[in-house]
This record gives structure tokens, C-alpha cells and sequence, in this order.
């Protein structure tokens, strides 16, 4: 347990930083979770959300960004103070970047003909479970200070990627086999794709940052390190 | 332990420092860099200008003080041999106080007095390039070269407290000591002496207590923080003020100590 800081106002200004970052994490966690699931129900007004939800995710970005400037210029923040201040500038943006995604893969998604081929779909789907997953362990790392869970949360990119990969593969023979429900569809199920797997890449970086943020250090993160 | 190794201006190791029976330092060594600028930080009562005071044998003058411990200078002078006279050392390992302290002299006459008691000028001109080089040091000499012979305690409390530098300065010493020499100074006058620091650094070790994290940021390489007479931490500065190893100092630096 952290002792209190002499300095309430700074103390404050912190938690409300921290704050901030549940709010933003929370808004993002719910964007993914509503884009993955339109991926199978294709509801547009689920698609809609994601798009107002991720003008709540700029508005909370804007205020971790300012009270970070507030908190460095006002109070010259140092060791674990100073790491808490960087740390919410790169996760903020690495959440706002996830939701970015989230909305534009389920814009896509309600594009997407309710006649496309079933198993694929259910990758895609899978896909993204897997990643929302990924995103929840790896913040919830961030918060609980959980070194060792945000190990765990970064080693899972593995799969992720190696789901990502599969499906590009499949998607790519079944475009060459010309199967027309897929040809039809274009680039879009691999845009989605793309998208979730981007989602993973920086759930890893927010991992990373939650690993500076507990250590003091970038740590030279290699698949050695978990075998 | 104390090695022979000359690249330390001063080692020091087994420091214990009692006021009576009251421990205020307590089995503690530290070496300091030549050429560098090293902070001692810490809140008070814990130890740090007790300790800076031992380098010159400032607590000397305190009865009920009693230091024990080695005090290597150029990793071979032992500066509590009954060998070495208090004025020789002081030679060497000069101080400058929190509160600028002028003599109620002229200025030229502040800047001179240390060199013409210690003889280091064998004659008045030598002594007036002294008294000018000095102050050229401590960055003062522009604003005070036509006016020699005012009364020092007539200056600004900065260029007092550069003055003060410049008469520590004069008498050539190896290391310099600083007592929170900004504590009573506004912000101008504060960036003037840390930028003299930084200048200093080149021909002096210098060994500063503050109380000012972001002043000991600013100007040392390397930070000492104490508490309660212990020394808890030792690194170089940056990794003092990004990632210290001890929570303690963690927590000193980032106000959460109570």
C-alpha cells in the first residue's frame, strides 16, 4: 500500500488521474466488447455506440493529456509520481487508438452481407473474444500493479496473432477458390481482422507501460522470457 | 571502507556523530567524485549538515559533538589526524553558509582576507588578480568592478552569497561545501548560483545539502539521501529521481514521507 502523499492537492490530482484512466479504460473495454459482438448480429445501432462512445474516449484522452500537463508543470512530479504521469500519456493514447479501431471495425461489420460464410464469421468473432479478453487482463494489470499479470497479457499476442494469421490465410484461399460471398465482401473481413488483431498489438504496448510503470524500466520483452 | 583510490576527492567510511547521546550519524560511508557535484538530501534532523560539517571539521567547535570515523582527503590525508591544522584543511575544503555571511568589509576586502591570511599572495598585485579572478568565478566581478571599495553587506542577497563563493574561491580549495546556499534567495538569484555550480564543477568537487529536490536534480550528479543518521540511498541523480531502489527515498522525493 502506497503511504499518502504530504501534498493533498497533488494526491488528489493523481487519483484523479488514475480516475480518469478507469473511465477511459472502461468506455474502451465496452467499445470493443459491443464491436465484437456486431460482427455476428450486424445491428447497426450497436455499430452506432461505438461511434458516440469513442467521442466519450477523445473527451477523457483530452482530460488525462491536460491534467498530465497540469500535474508537470504545477507540481514537478518524480520516481513512481513522475512514472504514474508518463505512464497515463501512453496508455491514454494506446485506449483511444483501441477505440478507434473498435468503431471502425464495426462500421465495417454492418457492411458485411448477412450471407457471409458462417465458419468465418465465427473466427472473426472468435478473434475478437480473444482480444477483448487480452485488453481486459492487460488493464486490469495496469490498475492492480500486477508485474507478472502483465506478462501473462503480453504473451497472449502470440495467439492472437497466430488466430490472425489463420484467418488471412483462410480468407485468402477461400478469395482464390473465387467462393462469391466472400469475393463479394472485398477487403472488408480482412480490414476487420486487422483491426483486432491492431487491438492486441497495443493491449501488448499498454502491458509494456505497466511494466515501466511497476519498474522503472523498459524491459526487453522476448517470448524467452515466459518459456 | 576506505581504498587509496585518488579519484575521490573524499571518502569517508564508519562516520558515527553523537551530540551528547544523541546519535545524528550512524555508521556511514560515502565517497564523493572528484570534479562532480554531489547532493545531500534528506528532511530535517536527519543528519545531512551534521554530516557536511564533519568534512572541515566544522563540529570541532561544538563541545558536546563527538565524530568518529575516516575522513580520507586525496585518498590519503586523514583529516582528524592531530597532524593536520583545522586552518590548512580549511584551505582545502571550503564552505559556504545558508545565509549569505560577508564580513562588514569592503568587497574587495572579503575576497582578499582568506589569501592574505593564508599567504597565498606574495605581493598586492598578485593579490589583486586573485581578488579579481575570484570573483570573475563566481560570476560577480562584472557587477562589481567599479565599486571595490563598497561596504560588502550594501550588495543584493544573490551577489552577497556569490561573494561569499568568491572569498571561498580565493583561497584555492579542492572542494567546496554548501550549506542550502539558495534557501534565502528568490528564483534569479537561485539560477545564477546553480548555474555557477555547474561552471565550478570543472575546477572544484562540491558537496551541497538542500532542501530543494529539483535544486539537487538540477545541479549534482549524484544524490545521498539520509534519514534519521542513516544513510539510505546513494546513485547517480537521475536514477535517485526516476527510480530509486529504496521506497524510503521513494517516498522522501516524492513528498509521501510523514
Amino acid at each position: 500500500m502506497e503511504t499518502a502523499h504530504t501534498d493533498k492537492n497533488f494526491e488528489q490530482k493523481l487519483n484523479h488521474l488514475t480516475d480518469n484512466l478507469i473511465k477511459m479504460s472502461n468506455i474502451v473495454e465496452k467499445q470493443i466488447e459491443i464491436a465484437v459482438n456486431v460482427i455476428k448480429s450486424k445491428d447497426s445501432s450497436d455499430a452506432q455506440t461505438t461511434q458516440n462512445l469513442d467521442e466519450q474516449v477523445d473527451e477523457v484522452e483530452r482530460d488525462v493529456r491536460d491534467l498530465s500537463f497540469e500535474i508537470m508543470t504545477l507540481h514537478r512530479p518524480v520516481a513512481s509520481d513522475l512514472r504514474l504521469v508518463f505512464t497515463a500519456l501512453k496508455v491514454s493514447k494506446e485506449l483511444e487508438r483501441m477505440g478507434d479501431h473498435s468503431r471502425n471495425l464495426a462500421k465495417r461489420a454492418i457492411s458485411i452481407s448477412s450471407s457471409f460464410d458462417e465458419d468465418l464469421t465465427d473466427q472473426m468473432h472468435n478473434l475478437g473474444k480473444g482480444v477483448q479478453k487480452m485488453v481486459n487482463q492487460t488493464l486490469e494489470s495496469f490498475f492492480k500493479k500486477d508485474e507478472v499479470q502483465a506478462r501473462i497479457s503480453w504473451n497472449q499476442d502470440a495467439e492472437i496473432d497466430r488466430q490472425y494469421k489463420s484467418l488471412l490465410s483462410d480468407l485468402i484461399e477461400r478469395m482464390h477458390n473465387k467462393e462469391t460471398s466472400v469475393v463479394d465482401e472485398g477487403t472488408k473481413p480482412i480490414l476487420i481482422a486487422k483491426s483486432l488483431e491492431r487491438i492486441g498489438d497495443h493491449a501488448t504496448n499498454i502491458a509494456e507501460e505497466v511494466i515501466f510503470n511497476i519498474t522503472g524500466h523498459y524491459i526487453d520483452l522476448k517470448k524467452s522470457d515466459f518459456e | 571502507m576506505v581504498d587509496q583510490n585518488s579519484n575521490y576527492a573524499l571518502q569517508t567510511s564508519e562516520v558515527y556523530v553523537h551530540y551528547g547521546k544523541k546519535m545524528a550519524i550512524n555508521n556511514v560511508a560515502l565517497n564523493f567524485p572528484k570534479n562532480e557535484v554531489t547532493s545531500l538530501i534528506g528532511p530535517s534532523g536527519c543528519g545531512k549538515s551534521t554530516f557536511l560539517r564533519c568534512l572541515n571539521r566544522m563540529n570541532d567547535v561544538i563541545d558536546i559533538c563527538n565524530v568518529k570515523g575516516k575522513f580520507l582527503l586525496n585518498g590519503n590525508v586523514d583529516i582528524y589526524s592531530p597532524d593536520i591544522q583545522v586552518e590548512t584543511l580549511r584551505e582545502k575544503v571550503g564552505m559556504v553558509f545558508q545565509k549569505p555571511n560577508p564580513f562588514p568589509k569592503t568587497i574587495y576586502e572579503n575576497v582578499a582576507y582568506g589569501p592574505k591570511i593564508h599567504g597565498i599572495a606574495s605581493s598586492q598585485n598578485e593579490l589583486d588578480e586573485i581578488v579579481k579572478d575570484s570573483l570573475h568565478r563566481a560570476g560577480l566581478y562584472e557587477e562589481v568592478k567599479d565599486r571595490m571599495d563598497d561596504i560588502a553587506t550594501g550588495l543584493s542577497g544573490g551577489q552577497q552569497q556569490r561573494l561569499c563563493i568568491a572569498r571561498a574561491i580565493a583561497i584555492r580549495p579542492e572542494i567546496i561545501l554548501m550549506d542550502e546556499p539558495c534557501s534565502a534567495l528568490d528564483p534569479i538569484a537561485t539560477a545564477k548560483i546553480e548555474d555557477l555550480i555547474n561552471e565550478l564543477r570543472e575546477n572544484y568537487t562540491i558537496i551541497i545539502v538542500t532542501h530543494s529536490m529539483s535544486q539537487a536534480s538540477r545541479v549534482s550528479s549524484k544524490t545521498a539521501f539520509f534519514h534519521l543518521g542513516n544513510l539510505v540511498e546513494y546513485g547517480e541523480t537521475g536514477k535517485i529521481f526516476t527510480k530509486p531502489d529504496k521506497e524510503q527515498t521513494n517516498d522522501y522525493i516524492t513528498g509521501r514521507f510523514g
